[in-house]
């Protein structure tokens, strides 16, 4: 489904990922873990297109390394980006109505809406409100749907449950499951490594912009190195 | 004597309704695109100097060239914004003042080369008649105008709150980089807007044709009244704008008549600067909002 060889990645002149070479197979979920500042939103990033990058991304069979961030998102390859950042000043039906932007979404927004709608009730519930009144778990509610709209082939999750209750972040992650379940290839990008090593195939792990260490999430989560940096030893 | 009120209110909003909607091509330019065009008035002179040259030259009523007018400040702004504008989206603030004034600049002085310094007035059949009601009489081209602006201003509401293209626009206001992860094309939209926004600005010259006579300089006039109106109003607000235009209309015309009318820009940079000391996002302005598309 997706596959990067050699990927840089940089933030005006600082290059934030050095040569990131990774690759996620359809129906997959893949867990991206490393430290604040690692490289793993820049990944992200580096992927829908909104940062420079230099290298190779294929994704569903076509280079997407060169094209804008619309046409990666319209292509399928769609993000649900760190801080939800949803449109405030707008209701959650609008929200989720410009999910489905482009064209071929646009066409069936009336059921994608219930769909989604069905999946998290409490959205219905709130469909004529601002999204900025929304609490944060609403908000992750709502920008995981405003990324289903958009029919994707793929989703990638920057950090879902970042300054949520506790809660919601099993909420998130049960998400994370019927969404895994429904078939979608998954890139996933937390802080919270248990809980992501629990619902991923397999995770890559990135260090100070490079991929260091990549296995399948049942044996990582024994991984000694692992344990000592992110579980605590 | 009531009559006296009457005219002076009546009149003042008629001609805020047109500080409206030269404001409302502004305000959606700064609120999409982040782009201060001080070159918007001088959009509004463009649109006068068009209006009257295919006037003069096809005798036709002037209010007959509106829709050619408005279509061609269309065309005219997706132009502009492909040869200049979308090279100082996100450019430092300098940048994009010196861009948009020297814009201003160069149509000012095509404007006097090609038709001088000298102040065109075209006549209009239709705008030297007056209309006489409540003891009071209002030239019918104010009126005109008024009205076109309202139902414009109107047009552009519904367009933003319904159409997927408007709401790719507030969108886009709000969060840039979140619009294009929505595959929303911010660079074409962005083309779009400044279209739009000089399109209100030569429907806007259109209108005024009739009423004032056109020289090359007018514009200057017409765009710090129109960042008064939109910094008044909130940045990036249409409601803003509308509201923010009647007021600064009402407030000249009550000024002009009652403390005379060398006062009149006083009386509104006053009440400007005690809003913004009580309201610094404007009447009807988000606080943040313009900020949040970074």
């Amino acid at each position: 489904m997706l596959k990067i060889e050699a990927l840089d990645a940089y933030y005006g002149e600082a290059q934030a990922l050095y040569a990131a070479s990774l690759h996620i197979d359809e129906g997959e979920v893949v867990s991206v873990l490393g430290a604040n500042g690692a490289g793993k939103t820049t990944l992200i990033n580096a992927l829908s297109g909104t940062i420079d990058r230099v290298g190779t991304v294929s994704f569903d069979g076509q280079r997407v390394d060169r094209l804008p961030p619309h046409v990666i998102a319209a292509r399928g390859l769609v993000q649900v980006p760190e801080g939800r950042r949803l449109f405030n000043f707008m209701s959650v039906r609008e929200n989720l109505e410009l999910g489905a932007y482009s064209p071929h979404a646009r066409a069936h927004v009336a059921d994608n809406i219930d769909k989604v709608f069905s999946l998290m009730p409490r959205l219905a519930e709130r469909s004529g409100q601002m999204a900025g009144s929304l609490s944060g778990g609403e908000q992750q509610m709502c920008a995981i749907g405003r990324a289903m709209m958009a029919m994707p082939k793929m989703i990638m999750f920057d950090e879902p449950t970042l300054g949520l209750a506790p809660i919601m972040v099993d909420m998130v992650f049960k998400l994370l499951n019927d969404i895994k379940a429904s078939g979608l290839t998954i890139l996933l990008v937390e802080q919270n490594v248990k809980h992501a090593l629990a619902v991923s195939d397999r995770a890559y792990v990135i260090e100070n912009g490079r991929v260091v260490l990549g296995g399948d999430a049942a044996e990582l989560i024994h991984d000694p190195q692992l344990k000592v940096a992110y579980l605590g030893g | 004597m009531t009559a006296i009120y009457i005219q002076l209110v009546v009149s003042g909003l008629l001609l805020g309704g047109i500080y409206a909607l030269v404001s409302v091509g502004l305000t959606m330019i700064f609120g999409v695109s982040r782009i201060k065009n001080f070159a918007h008035g001088d959009l509004v002179m463009v649109g006068m100097y068009l209006t009257y040259a295919l006037t003069t030259w096809t005798q036709l009523d002037p209010y007959l060239l509106v829709p050619v007018v408005t279509v061609a400040l269309f065309g005219f702004g997706l132009l502009l914004s492909f040869a200049l504008i979308r090279r100082i989206q996100g450019a430092p603030q300098v940048a994009q003042i010196f861009a948009t004034v020297g814009l201003g600049l160069v149509l000012q002085n095509a404007a006097l080369m090609i038709f001088g310094a000298d102040f065109r007035t075209t006549n209009s059949e239709i705008a030297g008649n007056v209309l006489r009601f409540w003891g009071i009489s209002l030239p019918l081209s104010l009126f005109i105008a008024f009205v076109v602006s309202m139902a414009v201003i109107a047009c552009l509401t519904v367009f933003l709150r319904t159409s997927m293209v408007g709401k790719a626009m507030r969108a886009i206001a709000q969060d840039r980089r979140a619009a294009s992860l929505m595959s929303i094309d911010v660079k074409f939209i962005d083309m779009l807007t400044f279209g739009l926004g000089t399109a209100c600005a030569g429907l806007a010259g259109a209108l005024l044709v009739p009423l004032y006579p056109v020289y090359p300089t007018i514009g200057a006039n017409l765009v710090l009244i129109s960042f008064v109106v939109v910094i008044l109003g909130g940045l990036g607000s249409i409601e803003g704008a509308l509201i923010g235009g009647l007021a600064i209309g009402l407030i000249e015309t009550l000024s002009g008549f009652f403390i005379g009318s060398e006062m009149r820009q006083m009386a509104y940079f006053l009440v400007f600067i005690a809003v913004l000391l009580f309201r610094p996002a404007g009447l009807f302005g988000q606080r943040g909002s313009e900020t949040l598309g970074s």
